[in-house]
């Protein structure tokens, strides 16, 4: 028989399964990423004012120490002038003791430089990854909006051509549908004034043929019946048919 | 001091961080801010000291953090777990009663977390929702492999006492 399964590992499996949206949304990704890189950037210029601070005492301290250094180089000087029996010369002390204080001097300048320099190496390094990658970030950025502008550039261009194209094809349009008006008015003139013509011409023969009829029947009815009379009698025919 | 690029760290274990928070969270809102105080730490924590594996840092800040959520959740008394965001869509298996069931079995067990001593419900997240090993966890955590296994043991003894009393009590109710 299966064991029943403790609650706690029920519990660890339904949480283990449970359902997560995917994540993170970009927003919160972004704001993230900007907050943790402004916060990022202003602790090191903390650090970096700290740095300096740093290194304003240690040249405060090197200063204080040549300062020290002179001041026990000339006490020592007056005590040796004045406890000396006889009076030593002074340009040959000045010769013995220049070099020497020099080369000191120098020395520690030098191993100050040294030590400064090995401890701001890697601070300089982080520092010049920082700053290329700031240039880099803002030349894609430059580059980007650059590209931009000019694809805007170019598609308005391109709309603009677009509509000048357009506003031509509906001039030649609206050019070619006046002049089938104008063809078609023209076209509608001549036809009635042709109509009419033929209605004129109509009408005429019409009455010279009738004409040319009363002629016809006066030639082939019987002598008393002289026009007047047929014409007469045309006429008392009309009116019964009216 | 390290030099960190955060896009690439974010991008790289924000989904991970995320997934742990809302596991225990179960909402929205509260993931998305336990996601930002997660990486705030870690920024204070790389200040500190040089971090090697920024995933199991990760992994502990977020079930650290996401617990600390809890526990004031539970301190402001809002018991109920606010599952209206992922929870209230339907799963594969729609059956109501058992849905509700395991609902309550998660929300349960965030309880639990909640009232157990920080360090014992973070050994047990990491243990058990993040698949860390002990030796990982006890690195994470600066403590003694054994001392690990000991805290696990004890948290696990705690959380079934709790989640036994609290079953007990929803029957009584229904």
């Amino acid at each position: 028989m299966e064991k029943p399964k403790d609650i706690v590992d029920k519990a660890i499996d339904v949480l283990a399964k449970a359902d997560v949206p995917p994540g993170p949304p970009q927003e919160l990704t972004d704001a993230t990423v900007a907050k943790l890189t402004e916060a990022s950037s202003s602790f090191q210029e903390e650090v970096k004012t700290i740095k300096i601070t740093e290194r304003i005492k240690m040249i405060k301290s090197l200063i204080k120490f040549a300062a020290a250094a002179l001041i026990l180089i000339g006490s020592g000087y007056a005590i040796g002038l004045l406890s000396a029996q006889k009076t030593p010369d002074i340009e040959q002390l000045y010769a013995t003791l220049e070099p020497a204080i020099r080369k000191k001097v120098l020395e520690d300048i030098e191993r100050y430089w040294q030590v400064a320099l090995a401890s701001n190496y890697a601070q300089l390094k982080d520092e010049f990854q920082q700053q290329y990658r700031r240039d880099l970030s803002q030349f894609a950025i430059e580059t980007l909006a650059a590209t931009n502008a000019v694809t805007n550039q170019r598609l308005e261009q391109l709309i603009e051509s677009i509509n000048t194209a357009q506003m031509q094809d509906r001039r030649w349009f609206t050019a070619a549908v006046e002049q089938i008006e104008l063809n078609r008015l023209r076209d509608k003139t001549q036809l009635s004034n042709g109509l009419e013509s033929l209605a004129v011409q109509t009408a005429d023969e019409l009455e010279q043929t009738k004409q040319d009829l009363v002629l016809l029947l006066s030639y082939t009815q019987p002598s008393r019946l002289v026009p007047n009379e047929f014409r007469n009698s045309n006429n008392t025919n009309e009116r019964s048919k009216q | 001091m390290q030099v960190i690029d955060w896009q690439v760290v974010v991008k790289k274990h924000g989904p991970m961080v995320w997934q742990t928070a809302y596991r225990l969270l179960a909402n929205y809102t509260d993931t998305a801010d336990c996601f930002q105080e997660t990486f705030a730490s870690a920024l204070e924590f790389s200040r500190r000291q040089h971090v090697r594996n920024f995933s199991a840092l990760l992994a502990r800040l977020a079930t650290a953090r996401a617990i600390d959520r809890l526990r004031q959740r539970l301190q402001k008394s809002h018991t109920s777990t606010n599952l209206a965001d992922w929870a209230s869509v339907p799963g594969d298996n729609p059956e109501p009663v058992e849905e509700l069931q395991v609902q309550e079995l998660a929300a349960n067990l965030r309880k639990a977390l909640a009232q157990l001593p920080p360090q014992q419900a973070q050994v047990f997240c990491l243990r058990y929702l993040n698949d860390m090993s002990y030796r990982r966890i006890a690195k994470e955590l600066g403590i003694k492999t054994n001392a690990a296994g000991v805290l696990l043991h004890r948290a696990r003894a705690k959380l079934r006492y709790l989640l036994e009393k609290a079953a007990v009590i929803e029957e009584r109710q229904v």
